[in-house]
C-alpha cells in the first residue's frame, strides 16, 4: 500500500497541470483571431468560413446598415479580389455594401459548397454572390481537394466553453502544422492582394504560389454540380448571384506553367449554365486587360493586378446593383463563347 | 501500446490506481501482468518469444551460479548468449543476411533466389534480449546473484516503462528496487510528472511537428537545394533526439511513479564538445552495455594501441547494426567508429588525456564552434541513418554537398524556429541543472504553470497528430 499523501500528492499535482492546460487552450482559441474549431484536415475551409461569420457579426454590431457582398472561389479571387479595396470604392459611390472576400486557395467548388453551407447554416445573410471562376475550377484535382471525402461531415462549430474543451486543442494543432499556419497567416493578412510588395519577412510567411501542373484534366461534372448547388442554394434564399472569369497571364514563362488544355470545354460549361439561368457573367481574360507585370504566375494577380480587377468588378457590381444584368457575350450562341476563350488560350500557347 | 497513445492515457492510470492499493507482492505480480498486457496490445503472438527468452536466460543464469567448474559455467553462458543472438536472427536479421549474401553471390556472377522469411519483428527485441543476456554475463563474472523468483526476473525483463525502447536496464541496479519492498517518495512524483512532461513535449511538440519535414527532404530531395537538405539533416539530429529522449524521459518519469528509478539514458548530446563525449552522452544505456559486453571482452584498450582503434571501430560497427537490418545502420556504425578513432589519434598525437566522465567540460571562447562541429558531425552521420537505402543517402549527401539551391522552403523552415529554440533550452536547462532545480525548489503553482502551458502545448501538437517512436521498429 502507498501512503495517502503520496496518492494525494499525485493526483493533486496532476490535476493543477491538467487544469493549467486547458487555461492554456481556452485562452489561445479565443485569442488567436478567426481560429474556427477544425482539425487539421477542415482547417483551410472552416477558417474562411470563421472569418467570414466574424466580419459579418462585427459589421452588424457596429450597426451600419450595410448588405453583405460575399466573393466566393479559389484562389485567384482570394488573391485576386482585394475586399477593403472595393468597400472603399463602394463608400465612394455611395453603394450599400461590405465585402468579404471568403474564397479559399487550393480548393475548387466542392470546398466552396461545403463553406457557403456551412455560412448559411450559421446564420449568414449574403445581399449577394459573387462566384470567382478560374476555367480550371471544374477539374476538381487537387492535393487539398483529395482530404475532403465527406462533406456532409464537416460542421462548423459555434464557439462555446464547452467546445472549444472539445475540440480546441485539436483546432490549435493547425497553428502548430506548417502548411496549416501557412494558410492561417496568408489568409488573415489578405496576402498578395492587399499587400502592395511583400517583404522578405512576408514572403517568408506567406510563402511562394504554388498551384497544380497539370494541362490535361478534364472537365468533372461532379463538381459542375457542386457550381451549380451553390447557386441553387441562393436562388432558394433570393439571393443575387453571378459569376466572373479571372484572367490569366498573356505570357507563360515555362513549359510547366501551361494553362489547363481542357479550360475551354469548363469555361464552355459555365457559360452555358450562366444563360441558361440568366446569371451575370463577367469575363476579364480578354487580349489586353492585364499585363505580364500584373501577374504573380501564369494565374495569380499581383496586389496591383488585384486592385484594378476590383475595381473593374466595382464597375460591374454598379451596373448589376441598379438591377442589369451584364452577361458579357456578345452573342448568346455557344460557339461565340467558344470562340472567345479559344483565342485566349491560342494567344497563350502561341506567345510562348 | 505507444506512450502517445489514448489506449496508454488510459492503461496509465488503472496499473497505478491498482499498484498503489496493493500490497508489495500483489504490486509485483500486477506490474508483470500490466507489462505482459502493455506488450501483448501491440501482439499477443509475441508473447510466446518474450516468454522463452526469460525461461531460457532465467534458468540458464541459475545453471551458470550452480555450475562447479568454470568450463560449466561458461557453457551455460554461451548456451544463453547463442540463443538469444539466434533469436535475433531470426526476427532481425535472417532476410538482410540472406539477402546481402545473394547479392554477393549475383556480383560473383552466380544467379541465386534468395528465399526470405515472411517475419514480424517483435517490437523492443532489441532492448529486451540485450538486458536477459547481460543478467546471464553479470551471473557468469560473478557480479550478481540469480535472483531466486522467476517472476522477478520477468519483471526485471519485461517491466512495461523500458520494454520497447529501453533504456537498456543492468540487473545489479533494476533487480534489486524490484526484490525490496518500495517507498515512493513525494519528490519521486514531482520528478515523475514533471519528466513525463518533459518526455512529451520533446516527443509530441519538437519531433513530431518537425518530421513531416524531414520526411518531406527524404522524398522529395530533387526538388529542394542544397540549402535545405543542410538544413533538415540538423532537423533530423533534433527531431531523432526529440523521439528517443522524450521516450526515455516519460519511461523514466513514470517508472518513478512506482517508486522505481530507471537510468538516465541522454545527459545532453548535442552539449557535446568532441565526439567522444558525445558517444558518453547519447544513448547512454546502449554505449555502455556495449563497452560493457562487446568492447571489454574484445580486449578494450588492454592490447596495445592499433588493436584499441580496431575494438572501439567493431564495436561502433556492431552498435550500428544492433539498430537494425540494414546496410545503411552498418555504415552509421562505422562512420561513428572511424570518427572515434579520428578522436583518439588527435588526443594520443596531442598528448591530451581522455575524459572519462560525463562530466560538463570547461567553458570557454570556441566551445560553441566545438559543440557545432560535433553536433554536424553526428547530424551527417544521421543521414545514413534515417536513407531506406544507401543509394538514397549519397544521393541526399552529394545533392547537400553540391551547394547548389539555397533554401528554398523558407516558409516551413521559419515556422519550425520556435521548437528548435524550445529544445535548445530544453537542453540548456537540463544542462545547467537549472530545471531540477525549478523541479525541486518552485513553489507548487510555479510549477502548475510552467507544466501545465507545456502539457496544454502536448495536448495541442498531439491532438491531431500521433506518430510511431522511431526507437519501436529496433
Amino acid at each position: 500500500m502507498v501512503r495517502k499523501e503520496i496518492v494525494i500528492s499525485l493526483i493533486k499535482y496532476a490535476l493543477l497541470i491538467t487544469i493549467t492546460a486547458y487555461i492554456f487552450i481556452v485562452i489561445a482559441v479565443f485569442l488567436i483571431p478567426h481560429l474556427p474549431l477544425s482539425n487539421k484536415r477542415t482547417f483551410h475551409i472552416m477558417l474562411r468560413t470563421q472569418i467570414t461569420l466574424d466580419h459579418e457579426m462585427e459589421v452588424t454590431e457596429n450597426g451600419e446598415g450595410r448588405s453583405h457582398l460575399l466573393f466566393l472561389g479559389s484562389s485567384v479571387v482570394e488573391r485576386g479580389v482585394s475586399d477593403t479595396f472595393l468597400d472603399t470604392l463602394f463608400n465612394r459611390q455611395h453603394i450599400p455594401y461590405y465585402v468579404t472576400n471568403s474564397a479559399a486557395g487550393g480548393f475548387f467548388s466542392k470546398a466552396n459548397l461545403l463553406m457557403f453551407r456551412n455560412m448559411l447554416e450559421n446564420g449568414l445573410k449574403p445581399k449577394r454572390v459573387i462566384y470567382g471562376i478560374f476555367l480550371q475550377e471544374l477539374n476538381g484535382r487537387s492535393i487539398v481537394h483529395n482530404n475532403i471525402n465527406d462533406t456532409s461531415e464537416m460542421k462548423f462549430r459555434k464557439k462555446s466553453l464547452s467546445n472549444v474543451l472539445q475540440y480546441g486543442a485539436a483546432s490549435l494543432t493547425s497553428m502548430l502544422d506548417a502548411p496549416n499556419f501557412h494558410i492561417y497567416l496568408f489568409a488573415i493578412n489578405n496576402a498578395f492582394r492587399d499587400i502592395h510588395d511583400p517583404n522578405f519577412f512576408q514572403r517568408l510567411s506567406f510563402g511562394e504560389n504554388m498551384f497544380e501542373r497539370d494541362s490535361n484534366y478534364i472537365l468533372n461534372p461532379e463538381y459542375l454540380k457542386d457550381l451549380k448547388e451553390i447557386y441553387h442554394l441562393c436562388k432558394e434564399r433570393n439571393i443575387p448571384f453571378a459569376f466572373f472569369n479571372a484572367p490569366i497571364r498573356p505570357k507563360v514563362g515555362s513549359i510547366a506553367d501551361l494553362p489547363y488544355l481542357h479550360r475551354l470545354e469548363a469555361y464552355h460549361a459555365v457559360e452555358q449554365f450562366a444563360l441558361t439561368e440568366n446569371i451575370p457573367i463577367w469575363n476579364f481574360d480578354k487580349n489586353g486587360l492585364f499585363g505580364d507585370d500584373e501577374f504573380l504566375d501564369t494565374y495569380h494577380l499581383t496586389s496591383d493586378g488585384a486592385h484594378k480587377m476590383t475595381a473593374m468588378l466595382a464597375n460591374k457590381i454598379a451596373i448589376w446593383q441598379n438591377g442589369h444584368i451584364e452577361q458579357d457575350i456578345t452573342t448568346p450562341l455557344p460557339d461565340s463563347g467558344r470562340s472567345k476563350v479559344q483565342d485566349s488560350l491560342i494567344r497563350t500557347v502561341f506567345d510562348f | 501500446m505507444i506512450f502517445n497513445s489514448l489506449a496508454f492515457a488510459i492503461f496509465l492510470p488503472i496499473v497505478l490506481a491498482l499498484y498503489y492499493v496493493l500490497p508489495f507482492k500483489g504490486q509485483n505480480r500486477m506490474l508483470l501482468l500490466a507489462s505482459l498486457f502493455f506488450y501483448a496490445w501491440w501482439d499477443w503472438r509475441f508473447l510466446g518469444l518474450l516468454a522463452l527468452t526469460i525461461l531460457i536466460d532465467f534458468y540458464a543464469s541459475h545453471a551458470v551460479h550452480r555450475a562447479k567448474t568454470h568450463k560449466r559455467k561458461k557453457q551455460w553462458m554461451l548456451l544463453s548468449v547463442i540463443t538469444n543472438v539466434i533469436v535475433l536472427v531470426i526476427f532481425k536479421y535472417s532476410n538482410f543476411f540472406v539477402q546481402s549474401f545473394a547479392v554477393g553471390l549475383s556480383n560473383l556472377g552466380f544467379v541465386v533466389h534468395a528465399p526470405t522469411l515472411a517475419l514480424v519483428l517483435p517490437i523492443g527485441i532489441s532492448f529486451y534480449t540485450f538486458m536477459s543476456m547481460a543478467y546471464v554475463i553479470d551471473v557468469y563474472r560473478g557480479q550478481l546473484t540469480p535472483t531466486p523468483h522467476l517472476f522477478d526476473f520477468a519483471l526485471f525483463v519485461c517491466y512495461f516503462p523500458h520494454l520497447v525502447a529501453g533504456p537498456i536496464l543492468r540487473a545489479p541496479q533494476l533487480l534489486p528496487q524490484l526484490t525490496h519492498e518500495r517507498r515512493i517518495k513525494l519528490e519521486q512524483i514531482r520528478d515523475g510528472i514533471s519528466l513525463i512532461v518533459i518526455g512529451y513535449v520533446r516527443k509530441v511538440v519538437i519531433a513530431d511537428i518537425i518530421a513531416p519535414l524531414v520526411s518531406e527532404a527524404f522524398t522529395h530531395m530533387d526538388t529542394m537545394g542544397s540549402g535545405d537538405l543542410i538544413l533538415r539533416m540538423y532537423l533530423f539530429a533534433i527531431q531523432l533526439y526529440g523521439d528517443f529522449a522524450g521516450y526515455s524521459d516519460i519511461a523514466r518519469g513514470v517508472s518513478k511513479l512506482f517508486g522505481i528509478e530507471l537510468n538516465l539514458n541522454f545527459a545532453t548530446p548535442y552539449l557535446s564538445q568532441n565526439i567522444t563525449e558525445f558517444w558518453r552522452r547519447w544513448h547512454i544505456s546502449l554505449s555502455s552495455w556495449l563497452r560493457d559486453y562487446v568492447y571489454i571482452p574484445l580486449g578494450g584498450n588492454r592490447k596495445g594501441k592499433s588493436r584499441t582503434y580496431l575494438n572501439n571501430f567493431l564495436t561502433m560497427l556492431i552498435g550500428g547494426l544492433w539498430h537494425g537490418a540494414n546496410w545503411t545502420y552498418v555504415v552509421w556504425g562505422a562512420l561513428n567508429g572511424l570518427y572515434l578513432g579520428i578522436h583518439k589519434a588527435y588526443l594520443d598525437l596531442s598528448g591530451k588525456p581522455q575524459k572519462q566522465s560525463i562530466e560538463p567540460l570547461k567553458w570557454t571562447f570556441v566551445t560553441p564552434f566545438k559543440i557545432f562541429f560535433v553536433f554536424t558531425l553526428a547530424a551527417f552521420a544521421f543521414i545514413i541513418f534515417r536513407s531506406p537505402n544507401f543509394l538514397s543517402a549519397w544521393m541526399y549527401v552529394t545533392k547537400m554537398l553540391s551547394f547548389q539551391g539555397g533554401v528554398t522552403s523558407v516558409g516551413s523552415s521559419v515556422f519550425i524556429i520556435p521548437f528548435v529554440i524550445l529544445a535548445f533550452l530544453l537542453d540548456v536547462s537540463q544542462y545547467t541543472r537549472l530545471g531540477e532545480k525549478f523541479v525541486a525548489h518552485a513553489p507548487l503553482w510555479q510549477r502548475a504553470i510552467v507544466f501545465g502551458i507545456l502539457f496544454g502545448l502536448v495536448l495541442t501538437a498531439g491532438a491531431d497528430n500521433s506518430q510511431p517512436f522511431i526507437y519501436y521498429q529496433f
